[in-house]
């Protein structure tokens, strides 16, 4: 099925805009902001399709590499996240290395 | 992707999708009221996890505004009553019918059970060492008056087949991802039959809140608030156990931890695991916080609420002394075996000294709390003896 939409670019550009800015309302004002380090553009851009940032936060003093690994594992297997192999290792080591009981990095 | 070939603007597919289902989970969802900010202690805002503050347990009856709320799926759709209809059918079932809310208040008997919704998670923050999952503390639970329909007297009106063994349950909320279980539960027939047991569409007489599931819920006195269905739209009378994610994978427990709830739906058992289903004796002090100072010398009225899974409360006991004695407290009204019940003890402190009050409550069948959790690793039923440190100078 030919979406409309492609008929022009500047109508395309509007609609991926406002999809773009929909999806960022999407986010309340006061849920916390990932630590800016390599991999959270993927954590964020994946991990929200289906929930907020709280459940890194709320979960970090519970979970070290092997408990995300398993958690990354479950969204996969289980809830259906749309997260290619070649992704998968670099959600692991972004939550492990900054929101695990193990090791944490502290937003300033 | 076609989108972002052909777009001026260069994103990668997966910034695109992620987008897209978000927006899509915004527009379905209809965000999240400023109000729970407010008036609940946030766990997610996506899905609505949302948690009761203490003090609210110092009534009987919990307000709707205050109600925990708990979603699997992020996707919740406002309903319009006038267009519900719960549909009844499946292979147990002699006759399907579909009912309408007019047909639902009209043509059965209407009841009205006060029952304490509880989370099987409630607590689980208090879990050493912790388990992952939403970190409840003690705030996912409520206590009211639910109005509704026997489900037994709609499975009666449709006629159940002697081969029928559950009633499955599914609202009309929705994953984001097609790829997500639909959240679906099921329960035993015999529970289905229970005379408490209702399809429920109002809360402390008035209509369920949109965020206690608009226009009717499932309501299962005595058994973990995941079986309360909101928005339930259909059932099914099943003669097989239900096979889903749900039941089958999530909110289970190993054998042996609970002995005296192992019985409660058998068709769901296996060999090494058990559902949450009963709920289990359990107490909470609501007046008083851990690290609160007090004054010695002067009288303190200690509040609370004790409750399990529908046996009756025996009795409430405290301990000021580090477990070596325990006093029985003044039980408060009992308005129904499935609601929680009220608990006052009176004592004043006598010396300057932090103080460790312990609470222990027993049910009618002679469970009691033990001392310390039984852990597990999905963080269900917590219920160790609480304790809670008081300053007094």
């Amino acid at each position: 099925m030919k979406p409309p939409v492609c008929r022009s670019v500047a109508f395309q550009n509007l609609f991926f805009f406002t999809v773009f800015s929909q999806g960022y309302q999407a986010f309340a004002s006061y849920t916390r902001d990932l630590v800016v380090a390599p991999g959270h553009e993927k954590v964020l851009g994946y991990c929200s399709i289906c929930q907020s940032t709280d459940y890194i936060f709320m979960n970090a003093d519970a979970l070290d590499q092997k408990g995300w690994d398993a958690v990354v594992t479950k969204m996969i297997k289980v809830y259906g996240a749309p997260v290619p192999d070649s992704d998968r290792e670099m959600l692991i080591q972004y939550l492990t290395v900054h929101y695990s009981k193990t090791s944490r990095t502290v937003q300033k | 992707m076609r989108f972002s070939e052909r777009a001026q603007v260069r994103f990668p597919s997966w910034i695109v999708l992620s987008f897209f289902f978000t927006s899509i989970s915004a527009f379905a969802g209809g965000g999240v009221s400023k109000n729970f900010e407010r008036d609940f202690i946030r766990r997610s805002d996506r899905p609505e996890n949302y948690e009761t503050p203490l003090e609210v347990f110092n009534q009987l009856y919990t307000p709707a505004n205050r109600f925990f709320v708990r979603s699997h799926l992020p996707v919740i759709p406002e309903i319009d009553v006038r267009e519900w209809k719960l549909e009844l059918g499946g292979p147990g079932v002699e006759k399907p019918i579909i009912l309408s809310m007019d047909e639902l208040k009209t043509q059965f008997e209407q009841v009205e059970v006060p029952a304490l919704a509880l989370c099987a998670g409630n607590r689980r923050a208090q879990f050493d060492p912790r388990v992952p999952g939403v970190q409840w503390e003690s705030g996912a639970m409520g206590n009211a008056r639910w109005k509704g329909v026997r489900l037994g007297d709609i499975l009666k009106r449709a006629g159940v087949k002697k081969e029928a063994v559950e009633i499955s349950m599914n609202g009309a909320d929705q994953p984001v991802l097609p790829g997500t279980p639909d959240f679906i539960k099921s329960i035993p027939l015999s529970k289905a039959m229970d005379e408490s047991t209702l399809i429920a569409y109002e809360l402390n007489g008035q209509p369920l809140p949109q965020s206690q599931g608009y226009p009717a819920r499932v309501v299962v006195p005595g058994w973990v608030a995941t079986y309360w269905m909101k928005q339930v739209v259909s059932l099914q009378v099943l003669t097989q156990p239900e096979e889903g994610y749900w039941m089958k994978k999530a909110y289970r427990l190993q054998k042996g931890l609970f002995p005296s709830l192992e019985r409660a739906f058998e068709s769901q058992n296996n060999e090494a695991q058990v559902p949450v289903a009963e709920i289990v004796v359990n107490s909470l002090v609501t007046n008083l916080k851990s690290g609160q100072k007090v004054q010695v010398d002067r009288p303190i009225e200690v509040q609370g609420v004790a409750w399990d899974g529908g046996h009756g409360i025996q009795k409430v006991e405290v301990s000021l002394d580090g477990v070596s004695t325990w006093a029985s407290a003044r039980m408060g009204q009992d308005v129904g075996r499935f609601s929680w019940r009220q608990f006052f003890y009176d004592f004043t402190p006598q010396k300057k000294e932090l103080l460790s009050l312990m609470v222990r409550a027993t049910n009618l069948k002679g469970d009691t709390q033990p001392s310390g959790t039984v852990h597990n690793a999905s963080g269900y039923h917590n219920n160790a003896t609480q304790s809670i440190d008081l300053i007094v100078n």
